[in-house]
């Protein structure tokens, strides 16, 4: 039998866009779990560099002063940034994790005895909320793809 | 005295860490950590197989449950924390229902982590931005970051920070952290060590817990002290050492709460004895090597408060 898909829901972030998005429903009673997919596209700095660079100098300036902005450094910083979306679950009030790590797409299932890494497992049930925690939108037009699903084994 | 070496912010593959569960606790077994904290971002996942797998392979670590909330407007490391709250309800402008929080929800001590890290756009989030709160319910302050340079952690000005309050009565233990998300390359960092009585009660990640909430922690490149106040002096008492001592200067630098600072040369062996002016509430003791800079500095002992005089808060 095909699991149920309870959801996919799609979005487009702007550049510079920071806070948290919430999707909430209500799942079925008896679920052996829940499986989500999240992705999200341009992850790395497409836009021009020139005012990131600048950015950075200026961060420098004000905040490590002694420390020299040199092409290396600056290409360090550039080649370091990063869109950055993390994940949290809750059933109810419980959090049942996050998936806070450097990827661009987070795949993971939450099950009463096994979850992936960054879940704890617990019964699905109640209202699901899903938290994207939308830290840093480095690219205009960043979309995103976010699917809940029954989980079958 | 005991010193008990106490790593206090770790990460696994629960969040973003390079280090599954097994190899963290096999690299702080090999280490010596003593006592482990798992702090992941935003999750509490790891602490079960960790528990699991140090009661039947390493006995010899004791792990702190913990988290590191990690949230738009700074870093917060939640000790003793072992379910996750919803960090939506953050208001940055207002931070300190939430802090009540983690401490309602069973966090023990509660720490800044890495204060003055790089900010936007080299390091998103990572630097604290949230709006006056009451230190009250801070319990540490991150004074050493050692998974980078001190430039870039913002170290510096993070000891600088807990020194002032700290001068000011405010209860705050400085510790160090490894923020470890990948086998750490190995150099001469600062180390924490949580101070606690011989033979006091609790089992180590407790009395590590205990230790860091009576601001009894000392942050070392090696040197291990205790620093007692009594009858209007403080008396410096230190370990022996585990290595032999390099002939260098060391200087220890007791700075007052009323502006005074006094340095004392010191062989770190001989307990050294200071009078504490009567309006004096409070001090910092740091220990140097050859001259009293940043980058000479050695040790930052516990802190001292006095009993009479006004405490402020």
């Amino acid at each position: 039998m095909q699991a149920q898909t309870f959801y996919t829901v799609k979005g487009v972030l702007p550049k510079g866009f920071v806070g948290h998005i919430a999707y909430s429903t209500v799942l079925p009673k008896a679920l052996t779990g829940v499986q989500l997919k999240f992705v999200f596209d341009k992850k790395n700095l497409m836009e021009s560099q020139e005012d990131f660079r600048d950015e950075c100098e200026q961060t420098l300036a004000a905040q490590a002063p002694q420390l020299v902005p040199t092409k290396e450094l600056l290409d360090h910083f550039c080649a370091s940034a990063k869109t950055e979306i993390n994940v949290s679950v809750f059933f109810d009030d419980y959090c049942a994790g996050s998936a806070h790590r450097n990827s661009a797409e987070k795949e993971f299932f939450i099950t009463p005895t096994a979850a992936s890494e960054g879940f704890t497992p617990c019964q699905p049930c109640g209202v699901a909320r899903v938290v994207l925690h939308v830290l840093n939108v480095l690219n205009d037009e960043t979309a995103y793809t976010l699917t809940m699903e029954e989980y079958k084994q | 005295m005991k010193y008990i070496r106490a790593e206090l912010h770790n990460h696994t593959t629960h969040s973003d860490g390079q280090l599954r569960v097994e190899q963290l606790l096999a690299y702080a077994a090999e280490n010596k950590f003593e006592t482990l904290a798992l702090t992941d971002h935003n999750t509490v996942s790891a602490h079960r197989p960790a528990f699991d797998l140090a009661q039947k392979e390493y006995p010899q670590l004791s792990l702190v449950p913990g988290v590191e909330i990690t949230t738009f407007y700074g870093h917060i490391l939640a000790l003793g924390l072992r379910r996750m709250v919803d960090l939506t309800r953050l208001d940055p402008a207002a931070p300190d229902p939430f802090l009540q929080t983690l401490h309602d929800a069973g966090a023990v001590a509660v720490g800044l982590a890495h204060p003055f890290c790089l900010g936007h756009p080299i390091s998103e989030g990572c630097r604290m931005n949230l709006q006056e709160y009451n230190w009250e319910l801070i319990n540490y302050i991150e004074v050493a970051n050692t998974s980078g340079p001190d430039a870039v952690l913002g170290n510096a000005q993070a000891l600088a920070l807990w020194e002032s309050l700290v001068l000011q009565g405010h209860r705050l233990a400085a510790v160090s952290g490894k923020d470890l998300h990948q086998l750490p390359t190995p150099q001469n960092v600062f180390v924490t060590y949580c101070i606690s009585p011989e033979g006091a009660e609790g089992t180590r990640a407790e009395r590590v817990l205990q230790a860091i909430l009576a601001q009894q922690t000392i942050v070392t490149k090696g040197p291990l002290f205790c620093t007692q106040a009594e009858d209007g002096s403080i008396t410096v008492t230190f370990a022996p050492a585990a290595l032999p001592l390099p002939k260098t200067a060391f200087l220890l630098v007791i700075q007052q709460s009323d502006g005074e600072s006094i340095t004392y040369e010191t062989d770190l062996c001989t307990p050294l004895k200071h009078t504490l002016a009567e309006s004096v509430t409070s001090a910092v003791i740091k220990l140097y090597q050859n001259s009293c800079t940043y980058e000479n500095l050695l040790a930052v002992g516990a802190p001292v408060y006095c009993e009479k005089g006004e405490a402020q808060r």
